[in-house]
């Protein structure tokens, strides 16, 4: 069997002359990761107990190794301080319960899973994670035998590190720390607190708020950011705490068993989650302020232009329409006495709507004066408050135009299962409900005659209804559209991973998604492990769920057939997003339940 | 050898014995047949008089089902053009109708007195939405509209003669009347017409074999008289013409195609064809 | 030395049916008996290209379109390209088609004999003459048999079909029945003892030209006339409604079981249930599943209709003269008689259908007329302009033209296709080990 050395780069590079010997750390279920290189004399006195053992020697030039077959692997021992590690699944941005794709694994071949349930597999697979969270945490196990084998070092801090420290010190016993931190405490838990309330009156489950507007939904989202900042602060904290305690295990397996608990990948993708909410807040009132200042400079203008266009759409063009719709619409001969009446409705709701919904709301004065309360919500709040507020005050405008689809579909819909229902008499068939399938059926004549007499009455029908019901949807899809091209600026405004992006930037090995193991040029067979960051399409991932769910609501065959069946196609707005609020729990986090290990957290250490 | 041939069993038509024959041998009674059957086919006469029979009298039966739809153009006509009062002529024909169903038996009786209400009250509630369905449309394409439809209900007839009026058939049949119907000037007729039709082309079909001699007699003075007086003596003769190469020259062409063009095949093919399950 | 052969057919696992089984069962044992042999199918949802069944029975999915009822789109041409490299391939000297309605066996046979390779054809079904589908299924047949050396038939009835439809010398179609692996087909070894319930099993796909018409009114009749007498019928089909209502309108939910499709290895479990099995189909080639049943040991009762009376012997079966309800009624009161009085013993039928029917017989037959194909060719056959002669020869004269025709663009095809893709550099795999070595 290979034995694989795991070395690190650095230690290369100190490559001193004289005889040298390497000590490695191997603890259950890992390969051998070199910690530290010490001259063979120092190592001479010593015993070196498990897991520490000497793994090769270099005599002259030429390192000669104590096992038979190995191989060595290079890697650079990642800076846990700054948030490097190694990691061999990309980490996930949203939280694990949410991730999307769930289904994806379905996709899977089953003989694929068969592969992976494998024992051989398994062990390879594990072994290799063991050995990689070894390598994650290699300073601390460098440290700990330094601490241990004091002699065999050669390393001391500098001078700025232990006046840093020494600093550090001084403030964590004066009692301005203690004042800070409970300032801090009762500061968050009041805010949060707040937000909960703010989230449940959303949220009545009488009249959900959020599914209706625009602007509660982004309420809704800030609120349920808020209340998971602390839940988000202890995690992160809570393992800083774990991670900065040295290992002093005694016994072999202790050291082994540690191995498993402190995972960066664990609390890790909490600290980009964290971080990339506080930005993209940030980043959303700059925008606002933007808007601000773009909509307080033409303010009057755009009033004006906006009044014209609303009065022109939404009532010039549908009592145009409407009417047109009435007197055989391109020559089409429609039935005239329901096309009459129908088209009367549609009047009445158009000039009621007209008088009680356009004029009011969108004479200039309302529009500038909603115009300048946009822009001070916007440099308050955020460009995605001012963004949300066009969406519903655009809903509200186009009230008629929902109505008017209703009603068409619904209109359509009967008359299209009574037709089926109708034919299937026609066919000696009829629905049976009881067992949920077509049924052979012998019909009287006079049963016959009196559906034969309905359906044709429908058939010359149709024409008209269709007319109505298509013209309609049409208008409905158009607003549709408009809403979404609005929303998903929004959404991208409020879920953009900026934070992952800058840091991919930044520093790759911070942002891992996965390893490569590559063979260096030279004149013996050398490998190296790398890290590969996460691809920028895997963190674009919920957005193109989004993008994908949206498609398949909107734009695809299914949502043809919904229109052909006559079936009403609502916007589920939360259903829609959910795949945004990945990175946030289902129920917000009450705070009383942290209160008391946040105040630990924050009072002590 | 020829002792051998002697004892040889002589061959089986089964698969379960093994016999002492190459797999490629041919039954020599099958050979027989179709040499047979092969040289009759190219000389062959009409095979059995029944079946000729047989065609002509579906033949037949169709062309009097297709006279019988004339009604609907012939009372439409005087309802339309010659304004005439449909009411008495309704009347009489319900009364017709009444007595027909009361006197036949009871299996063959199709509406009983409380669905005939049922039906004809639908009727004359329906009768305004009927006219006012394809008003708006020009009398033109109305003409051309019923014409197509008429096409079609004639393909839609079934040519046996004792299966009952099709679904489809009679959906087009009250297509066409809704049709026509829009022309109408006042309810009432159209409500007389839709009824006189439905009387003639389903109800009366159920009693009455349109083919027998008294009916058809009666269909051709109506129609020939009908398309006499209203167009032209051209049009009867161009009618009849049709009528004689449908009639007797149709059938007689089918039956030589038969033995003529696909021989033997059709005698055979009863063998292979999936049998009629006989359900009694 | 066995032949490399190649089975090409539409139909194929993981679809399980008659032509299906029997190309499997015939590969296995021509393959025991020393033949090569690779098998030439469209691809099954994700079952695409080469895969190996059990002792090397390598199964090419080649991706086609598939039309309706799993027949790929027919085009005449279209499959030529990766037929012509899987021949070369697999240096393939017989191709061997199955089944009529399968256009990919078809072209498969042109094919073939355009690059001058031996073909049988063998066919499973029998085809009228008076619809629309037969008479196209037989001018294309007419067509691809032009030229095939020889061809089997399941039954002498399918035999006799196959002349008038195709108008083929009889001496160049020999009669193979099909066979059952009887092994997979025995009686239960320790039966309960029977309360006096006779269980009458039907197991048909319901359409109606397996007479399940004559069905719904039979089970009310048999279940009015005998109080000890149950149903099980499976299958699923565009019947099973009717049957259903049947069962609610005549309240027979106790006495009639409707156990929708079954899978082909749970067949023999079903069929043990019973004693008696009922056959009401209107059309048939040969009928395995009588055979199935008999091997099970259940009393027969069938129609006799095509293939039927040639299959089992008047022993183990009871005919009904008339595809009518009086008289399958007539024909399952007399069984139902049969198995009370004890007349009849149905323990030996197992032992006797296999002796009549198993594959090894098949498949020595089926050598033969491979052997045949190579004593009785004649050099000039595979000649392209004395294959374009007979063409000319077959058929109407609107037919005759459009044959010739395409044969000619398919020569010009495999021309091109010479030159494109040269015969030489094509790979030839490596052949299985014959398991008949290491016997």
């Amino acid at each position: 069997m290979t034995h694989y050395v795991f070395w690190p780069q650095h230690l290369k590079l100190h490559d001193k002359k004289g005889n040298l010997e390497a000590v490695a750390i191997t603890l259950r279920g890992t390969d051998h990761v070199v910690i530290d290189i010490v001259p063979c004399e120092l190592l001479k006195g010593t015993l070196l107990e498990l897991p520490y053992s000497s793994i090769a020697t270099k005599v002259s030039t030429e390192w000669h190794f104590k096992v038979d077959v190995y191989q060595v692997i290079e890697f650079r021992a990642p800076n846990l301080r700054i948030l490097q590690f190694f990691s061999l699944d990309p980490i996930s941005l949203t939280l694990p319960e949410k991730e999307i794709g769930a289904n994806e694994k379905s996709s899977v071949n089953d003989n694929v899973c068969k592969l992976w349930d494998h024992p051989r597999y398994q062990m390879h697979d594990k072994k290799l994670r063991q050995t990689l969270s070894l390598l994650n945490l290699y300073h601390t196990h460098e440290t700990a035998f330094r601490e241990k084998y004091p002699k065999l070092s050669s390393h001391r801090g500098t001078l700025g590190s232990r006046l840093w420290g020494s600093m550090k010190r001084l403030y964590r016993v004066s009692r301005l720390k203690t004042l800070v931190s409970y300032l801090g405490l009762y500061l968050t838990a009041i805010i949060c607190q707040l937000a909960l309330y703010t989230y449940k009156a959303l949220n009545w489950q009488y009249l959900k708020f959020v599914n209706l507007s625009v602007m509660a939904q982004q309420i809704d989202l800030r609120c349920q950011q808020i209340c998971y900042f602390p839940v988000q602060y202890l995690r992160i904290n809570m393992n800083m705490t774990l991670r900065k305690a040295l290992p002093r295990f005694r016994t072999y397996s202790e050291a082994s068993a540690n191995l498993r608990k402190d995972l960066p990948s664990n609390y890790y993708p909490d600290y980009i989650r964290f971080y990339n909410t506080v930005w993209l807040f940030l980043n959303d009132m700059s925008f606002g302020l933007i808007f601000a200042a773009f909509l307080f400079e033409w303010c009057d203008s755009f009033s004006k232009i906006l009044h014209r266009i609303i009065t022109f759409c939404l009532y010039d063009l549908m009592k145009s329409v409407t009417i047109s719709l009435a007197n055989n619409p391109l020559g089409i001969k429609l039935n005239e006495e329901l096309a009459r009446f129908l088209s009367d409705l549609f009047l009445w709701i158009i000039e009621f709507s007209n008088t009680m919904l356009l004029e009011p709301m969108a004479n200039p004065e309302t529009l500038s004066l909603l115009l300048r309360t946009v822009g001070n919500l916007g440099c308050v709040l955020g460009g995605t408050f001012a963004l949300s507020v066009f969406v519903d005050y655009f809903s509200i405008l186009t009230v008629h135009v929902y109505i008017f689809y209703h009603i068409s579909s619904k209109i359509y819909h009967w008359q299209i299962s009574i037709m089926k229902s109708l034919f299937y008499l026609f066919t000696g068939k009829k629905r049976n409900v009881l067992r949920d399938r077509i049924d052979i059926n012998f019909f009287q004549l006079d049963e016959l005659l009196l559906g034969t007499i309905f359906f044709i009455i429908l058939v010359f029908l149709t024409p008209t209804v269709l007319a109505f019901y298509y013209s309609f949807t049409v208008f409905r899809l158009v607003t549709i559209c408009v809403q979404i091209a609005v929303e998903s600026v929004i959404a991208l405004l409020n879920h953009f991973p900026l934070f992952a992006l800058l840091l991919r930037v930044k520093d790759p090995r911070r942002i891992p998604g996965g390893i490569s193991i590559q063979a260096i040029e030279g004149p013996t067979v050398r490998f190296e492990l790398k890290n590969r960051p996460l691809s920028i399409t895997n963190m674009f991932k919920p957005y193109l769920a989004l993008i994908d769910q949206m498609r398949h609501t909107y734009f695809s065959p299914k949502t043809i057939k919904q229109i052909l069946a006559g079936r009403p196609f609502v916007m589920h707005r939360i259903k829609l997003y959910k795949v945004l609020y990945s990175s946030l729990p289902t129920t917000p986090v009450e705070i009383k339940t942290l209160y008391s290990q946040l105040s630990q957290l924050l009072t002590s250490a | 050898m020829e002792h051998q041939n002697s004892v040889k069993e002589p061959w089986k038509r089964l698969l379960w014995i093994e016999q002492d024959y190459p797999d490629n041998y041919t039954d020599p009674d099958f050979i027989e047949l179709i040499t047979k059957l092969r040289y009759k086919g190219k000389n062959a006469k009409p095979s059995s008089s029944s079946s000729v029979k047989e065609i002509r009298d579906n033949l037949f039966n169709f062309y009097c089902k297709a006279l019988n739809t004339f009604f609907i153009y012939i009372s439409f006509t005087f309802i339309h053009q010659y304004k005439v009062d449909p009411i008495p002529l309704t009347v009489g024909m319900t009364i017709i109708a009444l007595c027909l169903t009361s006197a036949a038996s009871d299996n063959r009786r199709i509406l009983n007195l409380k669905s005939s209400l049922v039906i004809t009250f639908a009727m004359l509630t329906l009768s305004p939405v009927l006219k006012s369905l394809s008003k708006t449309t020009a009398s033109d394409s109305i003409w051309t509209f019923a014409f197509w439809l008429t096409v079609a209900y004639l393909n839609s007839m079934s040519t046996s003669i004792d299966s009952p009026p099709l679904n489809v058939s009679t959906n087009l049949l009250l297509a066409i009347v809704t049709v026509l119907a829009s022309r109408l000037d006042s309810t009432t007729h159209v409500f007389c017409f839709l009824l006189g039709c439905i009387q003639m082309n389903i109800i009366l079909p159920n009693f009455v074999r349109l083919s027998n001699k008294y009916m058809s007699i009666f269909t051709h003075i109506c129609v020939y008289g009908f398309v006499t007086t209203k167009l032209d003596w051209t049009y009867t003769l161009l009618l009849g013409a049709w009528a004689i190469f449908y009639i007797f020259l149709l059938p007689q062409w089918f039956v030589y195609w038969q033995t003529y063009y696909r021989g033997y095949e059709s005698t055979l093919s009863r063998v292979w064809e999936a049998q009629k399950p006989i359900l009694e | 030395m066995g032949y490399n052969i190649a089975m090409a057919c539409d139909f194929f696992y993981p679809q399980l049916g008659g032509v299906e089984l029997h190309i499997y069962h015939l590969s296995q044992s021509l393959i025991r008996l020393g033949h090569s042999v690779v098998i030439i199918t469209h691809a099954y949802g994700d079952r695409v290209g080469v895969r190996h069944l059990t002792n090397g029975l390598k199964v090419y999915h080649v991706p086609y379109f598939v039309l309706h009822r799993e027949t790929t789109f027919p085009n005449v041409f279209g499959t030529f390209p990766i037929v012509r490299n899987i021949l070369i391939r697999e240096q393939i000297q017989i191709v061997h088609s199955h089944g009529s309605a399968s256009t990919f066996s078809l072209e498969s046979i042109f094919h073939a004999n355009t690059m001058g390779l031996k073909t049988v054809f063998t066919d499973h079904s029998l085809y009228g003459f008076a619809n629309i589908t037969a008479i196209l299924v037989n001018k294309l047949l007419t067509f691809t048999l032009t030229n095939t050396d020889k061809v089997i038939c399941v039954s002498n009835i399918c035999k006799d079909n196959m002349i008038v439809r195709t108008d083929i010398s009889p001496d160049r179609i020999s009669v193979i029945p099909n066979a059952v692996v009887s092994e997979d087909f025995q009686p239960l070894k320790d039966r309960k003892p029977s309360d006096g319930t006779i269980t009458i099993v039907v197991i048909s796909r319901l359409y109606p030209n397996k007479g399940v018409d004559i069905l719904i009114r039979l089970v009310p009749r048999i279940c009015a006339s005998h109080d000890d007498v149950k149903f099980i019928i499976a299958g699923d089909g565009p019947k099973y409604v009717e049957l259903q209502q049947m069962i609610e309108a005549c309240r027979l939910q106790e006495r009639v079981q409707l156990m929708g499709s079954v899978a082909h290895e749970k067949v023999r479990d079903v069929m043990c249930q019973g004693e008696i099995y009922l056959h009401p189909s209107l059309t048939e080639a040969f009928g395995t599943v009588l055979v199935e049943a008999a091997s099970c040991g259940l009393l027969i009762v069938s129609t006799n209709v095509g293939g039927i009376p040639e299959v089992l012997p008047e022993s183990m079966t009871v005919h009904a003269p008339e595809t009518s309800v009086s008289s399958l009624v007539e024909a399952t009161d007399k069984a139902i008689g049969l198995i009370k009085s004890g007349k009849i013993e149905t323990s030996s039928f197992h032992q006797e259908v296999s002796s009549m029917y198993n594959w090894m017989n098949v498949a020595r037959r089926t050598e033969k007329v491979y052997e045949g194909v190579f004593e009785d060719a004649q050099p000039r056959d595979k000649n392209w302009v004395h294959m374009v002669k007979r063409f000319y020869r077959r058929d109407g004269s609107w037919a005759k033209h459009l044959y010739v025709l395409c044969a000619i663009v398919e020569y010009i095809i495999y021309i091109v296709l010479e030159w494109l893709y040269p015969r030489e550099e094509v790979d030839v795999a490596p052949k299985w080990p014959s398991p008949s070595k290491f016997i």
